[in-house]
């Protein structure tokens, strides 16, 4: 399942269009409706996949590297979809 | 406790005096039986009855014709007793008889007189004979009376000299012996008597707190030793009676102090409300929700001192449930940053497995770390970041929250979980009750753990807290 989503971005990404595969569209919504606030990856996990998280699972740091890779204009020194060590993820509703 | 000496003084004594005691009781009893006979008739007489007896027949022969004779008298004696006789001349012929028994014989030779003076015996069984004499007219003769009774006669050779300067010997020997005795047993009850009245002194010294503690004596150490530990107990439970007294009074009145605070703006609104009339509809509301606020705050306070007690005294409806707590303690600190007035705030998460499992409450365990998280920045500056360390060791769920804020000074650590302690140098205003930490030991307490607290000054501010665990394999 394929979705398409639209980013408003105060800075260069104006209105641009981006295509995500489903999980990543759903992990990005439920980032979007939870802006600003830290999702522990194991809350994500439960979240998208809706099964129990398991231990030692890179398969939401992949995802979160996705779209990093798709939103971020440095992917490396995500702005954006930030990690907070040890806890989460955080979406910022707002760079700088 | 060793035995004390006393008690081995008052066996020692005891064992000796019934030895003693023993001894002589048996001594008389075989005196006794080997002193008396029993005659046919029943009696019980004297077994130097006959001797005697033979010795005053003497007065019973009466000589006729220079012919022996007997009283009648004596003849009834004889009778009565069963006793048999024999006079006989100086030649050893018998002259006289009467109720002699058959084996005696008619003649004796000084031998056999000799024999039978010596032994007394006849080869008859239950008869003893007593031999006397007699002197009528220049001429001795001699009697034989025959008791119906065996009695030994038992010659003893002994060196005259010792047995007769001995008896005295023996006898004073004794006689200082018992008075020896005697008057050891007076001096052991006076001596005990003594220190009796010295320890009933003590004892009621203690009671009435006079007590001097005193290095114990001798054969009484034990009981000295006691009440040195019973003096001990008792001015111990005082100080802590004297303590909790005192905690009680500053309880209540910082309670009083704590309630009256919040009373006073919502009776001050209240009347305002009532007196004035607000036409301003947002007046109205500002001094409502001044009112609610403290109201709340109020009820904030209450249930937290029914939770300290609650915690103490076991009353808390406390569940346990096996859960990841590395899982609760992430998602507690997540909560925490995104409220919004922590969400500048820095808390650092350190771990280094993704699972352990603890039995704990979560109700209780989120107030536990919230309070001390929120303790952290509130006691700290804007800037003050805190840090949530979590290992597993053997049997220990090892937990540390630091803080790199003011730090604590060191008398004031002491007093940091007693309940109702506020701390002196809070900037913010304190919406707390001041029970948190109270609190919170209470909870960790309650899972059966540890709590304590390290602190540098202006440097940082560390929580430990320790949970026994049961590892499984």
């Amino acid at each position: 399942m394929n979705g398409k989503i639209l980013l408003v971005d105060d800075d260069k990404k104006l209105g641009e269009e981006i295509s995500l595969t489903g999980r990543e569209f759903l992990l990005l919504s439920y980032l979007m409706e939870n802006a600003n606030k830290i999702i522990s990856k194991e809350h994500l996990y439960e979240q998208v996949w809706g099964e129990c998280f398991s231990i030692s699972d890179n398969t939401i740091m992949v995802h979160i590297r996705h779209i990093r890779e798709k939103i971020e204009d440095t992917p490396s020194t995500p702005r954006q979809l930030i990690t907070v060590k040890g806890l989460g993820y955080k979406l910022k509703k707002r760079v700088d | 406790m060793k035995k004390s000496g006393f008690r081995t003084i008052f066996h020692v004594y005891v064992i000796f005096f019934l030895s003693m005691l023993g001894v002589i009781i048996v001594a008389i009893s075989i005196f006794y039986l080997l002193v008396t006979v029993k005659t046919p008739n029943g009696n019980t007489v004297k077994s130097d009855w006959p001797k005697s007896f033979t010795k005053n027949f003497s007065e019973q022969i009466v000589f006729v014709n220079d012919k022996p004779q007997v009283k009648q008298s004596g003849i009834e004696s004889l009778q009565e007793n069963k006793i048999g006789l024999q006079i006989l001349a100086h030649s050893g012929n018998e002259i006289y008889s009467y109720q002699k028994p058959e084996q005696a014989k008619d003649t004796y030779t000084s031998t056999l007189l000799q024999d039978l003076y010596q032994t007394g015996q006849l080869n008859i069984s239950e008869t003893t004979a007593f031999i006397d004499t007699i002197t009528h007219n220049k001429t001795e003769y001699i009697y034989i009376l025959y008791f119906p009774v065996k009695i030994s006669k038992i010659n003893m050779y002994l060196n005259g000299e010792r047995f007769v300067g001995g008896k005295s010997v023996i006898l004073t020997f004794v006689a200082i012996l018992f008075i020896v005795i005697i008057l050891s047993g007076v001096v052991y009850g006076y001596w005990t008597t003594k220190i009796m009245s010295h320890l009933t002194v003590s004892i009621s010294e203690i009671a009435t707190r006079r007590y001097l503690p005193m290095q114990a004596r001798g054969s009484f150490k034990d009981i000295y030793d006691s009440l040195n530990v019973l003096d001990t107990e008792i001015k111990a439970s005082d100080k802590i009676k004297e303590q909790t007294e005192k905690m009680r009074e500053e309880w209540i009145s910082n309670i009083t102090h704590d309630l009256k605070g919040p009373l006073s703006p919502i009776k001050g609104y209240a009347e305002l409300i009532l007196e004035n009339d607000i036409e301003d509809e947002k007046q109205r509301k500002r001094y409502a929700q001044v009112m609610l606020k403290n109201v709340t705050y109020m009820e904030t306070l209450i249930h937290d001192l029914k939770l300290t007690y609650q915690l103490k005294n076991g009353m808390i409806p406390f569940k346990r449930q096996e859960k990841n707590i590395i899982r609760f303690l992430k998602e507690l600190v997540i909560d925490i940053l995104n409220n919004p007035t922590y969400e500048d705030r820095s808390i650092h998460f350190e771990t280094d497995v993704e699972n352990i499992l603890f039995s704990f409450d979560e109700t209780l365990f989120t107030r536990l770390f919230q309070n001390l998280i929120i303790n952290a920045f509130i006691h700290g500056n804007e800037n003050t970041e805190v840090t949530l360390e979590i290992t597993s060791l053997d049997t220990v769920l090892q937990i540390f929250v630091t803080d790199n804020g003011r730090g604590i000074a060191s008398e004031e650590i002491d007093l940091l979980f007693q309940r109702y302690y506020r701390g002196t140098k809070t900037k913010q205003k304190s919406e707390g009750t001041g029970l948190g930490l109270a609190i919170s030991k209470n909870i960790v307490e309650l899972h059966g753990g540890t709590i304590s607290v390290n602190s540098v000054k202006d440097v940082e501010t560390t929580f430990q807290l320790q949970f026994p665990q049961i590892k499984v394999n």
